[in-house]
């Protein structure tokens, strides 16, 4: 004979293990949802970062919220199913065996009056006894494992709860992102490529440094100012880590390099990108094979560069670069990016600061400073104040610096004033130094086209030009050669412009180029 | 015959099983169709309650009673209630005798004084009349001129009421209503039950109820099976549900339901409990069991407490019946599980 209270027990405890499972079960999903998303965090910000353009702020504290909430979850499930686990009673397990059994709530009946024990004799009526073989024989087959787990009910019932977390992160993920500025964005590539130098022999010093700088830059508590001056001193480092002391090659006697091209050229880090010869056109037929300053200088071993970098006119030169192993080449490519971006940045920065030049009280009116909020069209406006402004300052003969011209503006006058122009877009009010004038060919403009591919950044080389004494001492463009048509020039040109050839057009320098003109 | 004490539990559920299902065979030989109409009113017989029948005239009601009673071995009697009846015309009065050469008083029974009492159209009576009727129906005794006489057991009264022709009745009051313990309700016979009816009543021979007890034995031995319906068990779980329900039909309870709250004035008293439960012990001891299932209860909802329900102007105006009410609260009240 079948003992029903034994039987109901282990059914009882079979019930009660089924209940707390799946109670935790509801609660487990959403947890590894969670610590799943958790862990992909940094995927999904790389992915933003790198292909959307957006930076994921805050990843670490998202990071963390998100991992305290699926640790949360995870408690939950566990006292959801301990209580579960305690909350199934003997009744409770003997009214799930009356239904399987279909008992017409006999055996619940018996369960009652037990209680998961032998009932007392008081508590048995009359029919008591019938009622227990009733049972017992309900019973005689019965196995408690004909209670399944079956997670899937719950599992179930969980994707409510799993797509309002996943909104919820979601959400609180999107409200994370941000669209970087370029000062943000120079801060974040110097600090992926600090780490990047951190790994180099000896790089850990430096890059620290940079990774400090960086983040001060990326602080919106900064001022403008500060700021600019970070990044003017990250500059400089990353110069610093990107050319080391340039081998010159003394040139070749029969050859007389231009004084300015050389002069150009040493200023340029990234003139020392080509390893390979550099064959430039001689114009004045005067053969010869001249190594042309600054040609293989730098130790960037960049390949894409090492035709065209050579533009002395008087004679070929023979650029050769000491070939450096493959691993530099990708961080001189960053740190070239680095500094264009660093270069927006500061013109950003510039931009907004000129727009916005912080709280000032208006003479005469009200407490409330005047500054204008940081405006995406600052930089349009700039540029429409660049064409539109009657500056006074000359554009720059080629290949004549600023002191050279008579008829140039003084170093440290203000031209604007001086002619009585706008002064156009000043940049602050701060011009450039005259010698800094310099004129950039557009490609093809100065000869055949260089034929550069895959370049992520390309040397600059004033045109020269030449005094023409017959002229009464008027600067003349050098004719000799190509010329430009449409000029770039980082100032506003003055009206009366001295050049006889005066372009029609006008075009700004971008602003990430104005810091190599200068 | 009979359903001694010394028998089994098996024996003793068997033995009712068997009675009642013969006292059913042989009330049906008379009475074609109503079925539940006569389930119920030999289920108010074993668990000592009252039955009041509703139905226009010529269903059958008086037939069935007095089959029933014939077919259980009962004494029965016949009250055709009408405007003028007295209470003393139910209940017996005192009347003066002479014997032996002295004249007394010596009480004469009325027809309250038997097993079945039939109260035929009790609410064409008077109200003074009908609650002459209270007290023997709660305490199965009636007093007359200070003495007091016991009704013996066991003691049923079946009232019919007509639903139609209201003008000149006195509907029965609300503490007399819940002295009952169902409500049954008869219908119109469907077209073949008005065939067998038809044949026989019309015919050469007319059916003739067989008494399935003893008529010396019959009281005792249907006393035996009252007690066996008391002895059925009801779980904790299951007492619980039925108070549920109870509570559900509260207007102003916290448990109501909406519609009840919607379309009630009064809801059942602790008696509506009490044949609640009486009647689902019935019901499981028919199916064979000794505990008191869910379906039981269900089972005995409608019947055990429609005429408990004091419907509001709104229910009146809306047609809304207490059996509607009572559907949507059976639905609504969840079974508890422990």
């Amino acid at each position: 004979m079948t003992k029903p209270i034994e039987l109901l027990g282990a059914a009882h405890r079979r019930l009660a293990l089924i209940a707390g499972a799946r109670a935790a079960a509801f609660w487990m999903v959403p947890t590894l949802i969670v610590i799943a998303i958790a862990a992909l965090l940094s995927p999904i910000g790389a992915v933003t970062w790198g292909r959307l353009g957006y930076q994921l702020m805050g990843l670490s504290t998202l990071r963390t919220a998100i991992l305290i909430a699926g640790f949360a979850m995870l408690v939950a499930g566990a006292v959801r199913g301990w209580l579960a686990w305690r909350a199934t009673g003997f009744v409770d397990a003997a009214a799930e065996v009356d239904d399987a059994v279909d008992g017409h709530q006999q055996i619940l009946t018996l369960a009652a009056l037990s209680d998961g024990r032998e009932p007392a004799a008081d508590d048995r009526g009359a029919l008591f006894p019938l009622l227990w073989r009733r049972v017992a024989a309900m019973l005689e087959s019965f196995d408690p494992r004909v209670f399944g787990l079956e997670l899937g009910g719950p599992i179930r019932r969980s994707s409510r709860l799993v797509a309002a977390a996943v909104a919820v992160i979601a959400l609180v993920t999107l409200a994370m992102v941000r669209q970087v500025t370029p000062d943000q964005t120079a801060a974040v590539k110097l600090i992926e490529l600090a780490r990047e130098i951190a790994n180099t022999p000896n790089g850990s010093g430096p890059a620290q440094e940079i990774i400090a700088a960086a983040e001060r830059v990326q602080s919106a508590k900064l001022p403008p100012e500060q700021k600019l001056q970070q990044l003017a001193d990250l500059t400089n480092q990353l110069r610093q880590q990107q050319q080391p002391p340039p081998e010159k090659k003394p040139p070749p006697s029969g050859a007389k390099p231009r004084k300015q091209s050389a002069k150009n050229q040493t200023g340029k880090s990234s003139a020392g990108s080509g390893n390979g010869k550099g064959q430039a056109k001689n114009a004045e037929g005067n053969g010869g094979s001249g190594g042309g300053q600054g040609q293989g200088a730098g130790k960037g071993s960049g390949n894409s560069s090492g035709k065209g970098s050579g533009h002395d006119q008087n004679g070929k030169q023979n650029a050769n670069a000491n070939p450096k192993p493959d691993q530099n080449q990708k961080t001189n490519q960053q740190l070239a990016e680095l500094q264009d971006q660093i270069a927006k940045a500061q013109a950003q920065i510039q931009a907004e600061h000129a727009n916005n030049p912080g709280p000032k009280t208006q003479p005469g009116g009200k407490d409330k400073g005047s500054g204008m909020k940081p405006d995406k069209q600052g930089d349009q406006r700039l540029a429409s104040a660049d064409q539109n402004g009657k500056g006074s300052n000359q554009m720059n003969q080629p290949g004549q610096s600023g002191k050279q011209n008579p008829n140039g503006p003084k170093p440290g006058n203000n031209p604007g004033n001086t002619l009585g122009g706008t002064q156009g877009d000043t940049h602050l009010g701060e011009f450039p130094a005259p010698v800094a004038y310099q004129h950039f060919y557009l490609p093809g403009e100065h000869g055949p086209p260089i034929a550069v591919h895959d370049a992520r950044y390309v040397l600059f080389r004033l045109p020269e030009a030449m005094a023409a004494a017959a002229n009464g001492g008027k600067l003349m463009l050098d004719t000799s050669g190509p010329h430009a048509t449409t000029p770039y020039v980082n100032v506003p040109l003055n009206e009366s412009h001295p050049l006889e050839v005066a372009p029609n057009e006008q075009q700004l320098v971008p602003p990430r180029y104005r810091d190599l003109i200068r | 015959m009979g359903a001694a004490p010394q028998m089994s539990p098996d024996a003793r559920v068997a033995e009712f099983r068997k009675t009642f299902s013969r006292a059913e065979t042989e009330v049906g030989r008379v009475i074609v169709g109503h079925e539940q109409v006569i389930r119920k009113v030999l289920t108010a017989l074993f668990s000592g309650g009252h039955v009041l029948v509703e139905g226009v005239p010529g269903l059958g009601k008086t037939l069935m009673i007095k089959t029933a009673a014939d077919a259980l071995g009962l004494s029965f009697k016949r009250i055709q209630f009408t405007p003028d009846l007295m209470p003393s015309d139910i209940i017996g009065t005192q009347v003066l005798t002479e014997s032996k050469g002295r004249r007394e008083f010596s009480f004469r029974p009325g027809p309250i004084f038997a097993h079945m009492v039939l109260g035929d159209e009790i609410n064409r009576a008077t109200p003074k009349t009908q609650s002459a009727v209270l007290e023997a129906m709660e305490e199965h005794q009636v007093t007359v001129f200070g003495e007091t006489y016991k009704l013996d057991a066991p003691f049923i009264v079946l009232a019919t009421q007509n639903p139609i022709e209201l003008e000149g009745t006195y509907p029965l009051p609300e503490a007399q209503m819940d002295r009952f313990l169902f409500k049954v309700v008869m219908t119109s016979p469907k077209p073949d039950e008005l065939r067998e009816i038809m044949k026989r009543t019309t015919g050469a021979e007319t059916p003739v109820t067989q008494s399935i007890f003893d008529p010396a034995t019959a009281p005792k031995e249907i006393e035996t099976l009252k007690t066996l319906v008391r002895e059925v068990i009801v779980a904790e779980p299951l007492e619980r549900y039925a108070i549920a329900l109870i509570a559900a039909c509260t207007p102003s309870g916290p448990g109501a339901v909406p519609e009840v709250s919607q379309y009630l004035r009064f809801g059942p008293s602790p008696r509506g409990l009490q044949a609640l439960i009486l009647c689902a012990k019935v019901n499981a001891l028919l199916d064979g069991r000794v505990s008191v299932a869910y379906d039981d209860v269900d089972d005995a909802i409608i019947p055990s407490l429609r005429h408990r329900l004091l419907r509001n102007f709104q229910a009146e105006a809306e047609n809304v019946s207490t059996e509607s009410i009572l559907e949507q609260v059976t639905k609504r009240v969840k079974r508890p599980r422990a």
